[in-house]
């Protein structure tokens, strides 16, 4: 959608002429969604005298028939007089087969480019296509199974009758016999992801790209919109799907029925009752003019003047030509992310440990622990991790525990429980992505469920930030910090720590490092060195001559002088020749500074 | 205004944009005039009137703002804003205030990732045009910075920044514009830690914002005193009282007379206002500038080069700082020299702090 994304107008124009009436018609409805395909390949600036002509006078309610009506006609005369002045097939209602409504995502940043698309082929009108091909899309069309396919085929289609019309091969080619648009097969330059649409169509259920995307879109809380169950496939395909820049998939799953989108499509559907087809004939000008002026209370001497001069402008190219249609609904926003809350699973199965596996389809409720099975699940890997210390095991154990619980709804304290010890597993293990993941759905979590460990989590969280050194999560946690958790053991002794670690007082925050409670210490681990190395070079740089190697062992807050030293042989650091046990701080500095 | 019929309103239109009523015209799609309250024009397809009336691009960008009315009288936001894309992308030789109109009184609604998106979509869809479509560019970016402010998200200033940098328009947009710009800009740059740039813009923004704008003049001074005290320039009573900002009063007494208790108290005091503002992390920093200021009176009273450890471990119990000992002495002023405000070095194995004979405590501006 890289073109649609050019111009909101462009776009609007294919998308708005959909509306949801149902209607059957003696003519082919794919043949519609065609010629607007092909319309936007030739469009062309229309300017023409002929082309005022087109101007429709919407009306507020037209019966379809009529409708049907008009636009046999307008068609007839359209292949018998063509017009000097190409103008698009949209001045007619075309009551389409009811469909949900397209939009196109527009995205934000970096990807949006601001190109034209130049087609200014005059030779390109669809009265001038040969029939042979206006039958072969046709039947593209027809070939189509559903919207995705006709998606893909629009596109395959353009740039294969581009290509066709433009070196004009499409004349000449038996068009009975061309194989009909794969969208795989062409790399297709307005859809350059392409191929991963497809792969994002193949299944209700994407494989999830990352554990995270589950998690954090299942973390985020109930849907805010009630949607059906039908609603659910949409969604989920937004949540599953490979984030690709393109916006098929979220264009896709805009086609729900929501309470939204359907008062966007009655706006499409209003406008489409209006854009009708009035009598090719009739002056416009007459019937326009009409409501104009009424109303004004003045006298305006030059009136008749500028009533000359306004009629005047409708033979300039100022006009439009065909019927004003404001493309607001391109705007697709970013999808919120969809709740499991909506459907829960009830499991029933009966194992105690269970493989991880990501999510690629609905799961089975057989595969799927209930919560009663999940607290033997959970003593269970408990006990494995202290005997064995598996961690990959235990961190898979987990993750399937945490699966379960999603699929299942279920966020009661039971889940905070879960997050908890796989957080403090993966801190074992000094992982700290797992660990960051944890934390964060324990965060929303906490809104809900409190638990005793809000303060434990709640420091873990500063000191991540630390590591991370986000001052402004930081600050933002500082904000929200209540007095209560303020006086929290773990909680003060973290943000003491910050303190200290802000000013640069290393003296004092290995001695909190040192004091550190419960498992903190294994979350400063990930930063200490970063922070020893701050420390040393401060030391080095400050102090003369030399420095005694046990002042640097208390100060950066090491247990023994054993691993104090083989920290700093480790950087080249040197010492006297007289008396080993200090340090030489001038070229030691030096030596840092290499390192 | 407020009675007026859709044909009327639509003529008034026509006709300012005849006559080049630039002005007037921008007024009738502001939302601070009083059209906008009424029901008549409130229409939520209003395409099909404005295409009559108006020319392209007028009919689009008129229908669009009719609709909007229509969107906020509903209170639909969403559709608001987007209404509100539309139109914004019409050019005009008109300054970029005109946008200002625009936008100005359609509040940043509560979907943060709403307005950032639409704004961006606009921003970068204009990117790489013509000059004239530039004008509102800045007035945009204004806004943008607004919400990544407000979400915590800095980060995404920098892309633009560097747009409006690398512009040539950037000195002639207009000083409202220019004075926000700065001021936000001068607010990353202190996110940073880039104190000489924050002090550079946000300056530049107190002295050119207008005389009678108080407020804004007030939320400038609350980042630039900040930046101004690390530098080492305290502000006086009158301008603190001037702009009622009473809360630095105590701050800025401790940090010049490096009292220290005094600071943690001030700060300690008036802590939620400073972490709402998001200075408090920065007003932290001025604890360093304070210990400096307090060893500097050390050393005027001891009126020696070398300077016994001891003495400053006295100093500092006396402003009662919990657990001080002799290594965290030594500690702070290994940082002190670290960052260029003590000239000297520290003897371990005779315990003194032993300093250059020439301007051993130089002045805070030159060595921040």
């Amino acid at each position: 959608y890289f073109i649609l994304a050019a111009g909101f107008r462009f776009s609007s124009s294919y998308d708005a002429a959909e509306g949801p009436e149902g209607q059957t018609v003696s003519e082919n409805p794919e043949w519609e969604k065609a010629r607007q395909a092909l319309a936007s390949i030739s469009k062309t600036q229309s300017a023409t005298k002929t082309a005022q002509a087109n101007r429709t006078t919407a009306q507020v309610s037209i019966q379809q028939q009529q409708q049907q009506q008009y636009y046999q006609q307008w068609y007839q005369q359209n292949q018998q007089q063509p017009y000097p002045g190409y103008t698009y097939p949209y001045n007619y209602y075309y009551p389409m087969a009811p469909g949900p409504v397209r939009y196109s995502l527009v995205l934000p940043f970096p990807l949006i480019y601001c190109c034209s698309a130049d087609y200014k082929n005059d030779s390109l009108r669809p009265q001038d296509w040969p029939q042979a091909m206006k039958e072969y899309v046709q039947r593209c069309f027809t070939a189509c199974e559903n919207e995705e396919d006709k998606d893909r085929t629009e596109k395959g289609l353009k740039e294969v009758l581009q290509k066709r019309l433009q070196d004009g091969s499409a004349y000449t080619i038996d068009w009975d016999r061309e194989p009909l648009p794969e969208g795989a097969s062409h790399p297709n330059p307005f859809s350059p992801l392409s191929p991963s649409r497809l792969k994002a169509k193949q299944s209700r259920w994407e494989a999830v790209p990352t554990q995270r995307t589950l998690e954090s879109s299942v973390g985020r809380g109930g849907a805010t919109r009630g949607r059906g169950g039908g609603a659910r496939l949409g969604h989920y395909r937004n949540v599953f799907s490979q984030r690709s820049p393109s916006s098929s998939s979220s264009g896709s799953s805009s086609r729900s029925p929501s309470p939204s989108h359907s008062r966007h499509r009655d706006r499409n559907g209003q406008r489409h009752r209006r854009r009708n087809m009035d009598d090719a004939n009739s002056t416009v000008l007459g019937k326009k003019r009409k409501g104009g002026n009424a109303g004004l209370d003045f006298h305006d001497p030059h009136r008749e003047a500028k009533k000359q001069s306004r009629a005047a402008r409708f033979h300039n190219t100022k006009m439009r030509s065909e019927p004003l249609v404001l493309s607001i609904n391109n705007l697709e926003l970013p999808k919120e992310d969809l709740s499991w809350d909506d459907c829960p699973i009830v499991g029933t199965c009966q194992e105690i440990t269970k493989i991880y596996l990501r999510l690629t389809c609905a799961p089975d409720p057989a595969t799927v622990r209930p919560v009663s099975v999940l607290r033997k699940s959970l003593l269970a890997v408990k006990a494995h991790w202290k005997t064995r210390q598996d961690y990959p095991y235990a961190c898979e154990q987990m993750k399937s525990i945490r699966q379960d619980l999603t699929v299942q709804g279920v966020r009661t304290e039971f889940t905070v429980e879960v997050y908890e010890c796989h957080a403090r597993i993966a801190l074992e293990k000094g992982d700290h992505a797992e660990f960051n993941q944890c934390q964060m759905q324990l965060k929303a979590l906490y809104k809900d469920n409190p638990s005793e460990n809000i303060g434990e989590f709640t420091a873990y969280r500063l000191l991540y930030y630390i590591f991370t050194k986000n001052s402004g999560d930081i600050t933002t946690e500082l904000v929200y910090l209540t007095a209560a958790l303020r006086a929290d053991e773990c909680v003060s002794h973290a943000l003491s720590l910050r303190a200290a670690w802000a000013l640069g007082n290393f003296h004092r925050f290995f001695q909190l490092y040192r004091r550190a409670p419960r498992m903190a210490s294994y979350l400063i681990d990930k930063f200490v060195e970063r922070e020893r190395m701050i420390a040393l070079r401060a030391l080095f740089k400050t102090f003369r001559p030399d420095l005694p190697v046990e002042y640097v062992q208390s100060s950066l807050g090491f247990l023994c002088l054993d691993s104090c030293m083989a920290f700093l042989t480790g950087l080249g650091v040197t010492f006297l020749p007289s008396d080993p046990s200090k340090i030489d701080c001038k070229t030691s500095s030096a030596s840092l500074a290499a390192s | 205004m407020a009675h007026i019929t859709i044909n009327q309103y639509l003529q008034q239109v026509y006709e300012a944009i005849d006559n080049h009523e630039g002005s007037f015209c921008a007024e009738l799609l502001s939302f601070k005039h009083p059209h906008v309250a009424n029901p008549r024009l409130q229409l939520a397809s209003p395409e099909e009137k404005c295409q009559q009336v108006l020319e392209v691009p007028y009919d689009e960008m008129v229908a669009a703002h009719l609709r909007c009315t229509y969107a906020v009288s509903n209170h639909d936001f969403v559709e608001a804003y987007k209404c509100q894309t539309l139109v914004v992308q019409y050019p005009f030789g008109i300054s970029g205030d005109y946008f200002g109109y625009i936008f100005s009184s359609l509040p940043i609604p509560q979907p943060y990732p709403l307005a950032h998106y639409v704004l961006t979509v606009i921003v970068y869809s204009r990117a790489g045009i013509d000059d004239s479509k530039k004008w509102g560019m800045l007035f945009l970016i204004n806004q943008l910075f607004k919400i990544y402010f407000k979400i915590n998200k800095l980060h995404l200033c920098k892309p633009l920044i560097r747009a409006i940098d690398s512009s040539n328009l950037k000195d002639d947009y207009s000083m409202a514009q220019r004075v926000t710009y700065k001021y936000y800009v001068g607010r990353k740059a202190m996110f940073d830690s880039d104190y000489k740039p924050a002090e550079e813009y946000l300056s530049f923004s107190f002295q050119h914002c207008h005389r009678s704008s108080q407020r804004n003049k007030r939320m400038i001074l609350i980042y630039l005193l900040p930046v101004k005290m690390l530098l080492g320039h305290m502000p006086n009573h009158q301008l603190l009282r001037k702009y009622d900002l009473m809360q630095f009063a105590d701050v800025t007494k401790a940090v010049s007379e490096g009292n220290l208790l005094l600071l943690n108290e001030a700060l300690a005091k008036h802590e939620t206002f400073f972490i709402r503002c998001g200075i408090f992390l920065i007003l932290e920093k001025l604890k360093i500038i304070t210990y400096r200021n307090l060893f500097k009176k050390v050393y005027q009273l001891l009126k020696t080069h070398q300077l016994p450890l001891d003495a400053f471990l006295v100093a500092l119990k006396m402003m009662q700082v919990e657990e001080v000992d002799i290594d965290e002495v030594q500690c702070i002023l290994a940082n002190l020299i670290c960052e260029g405000h003590i000239k000297g070095y520290i003897s371990h194995q005779h315990q003194k702090l032993v300093v250059s004979k020439a301007n051993p405590f130089p002045l805070l501006s030159s060595s921040s």
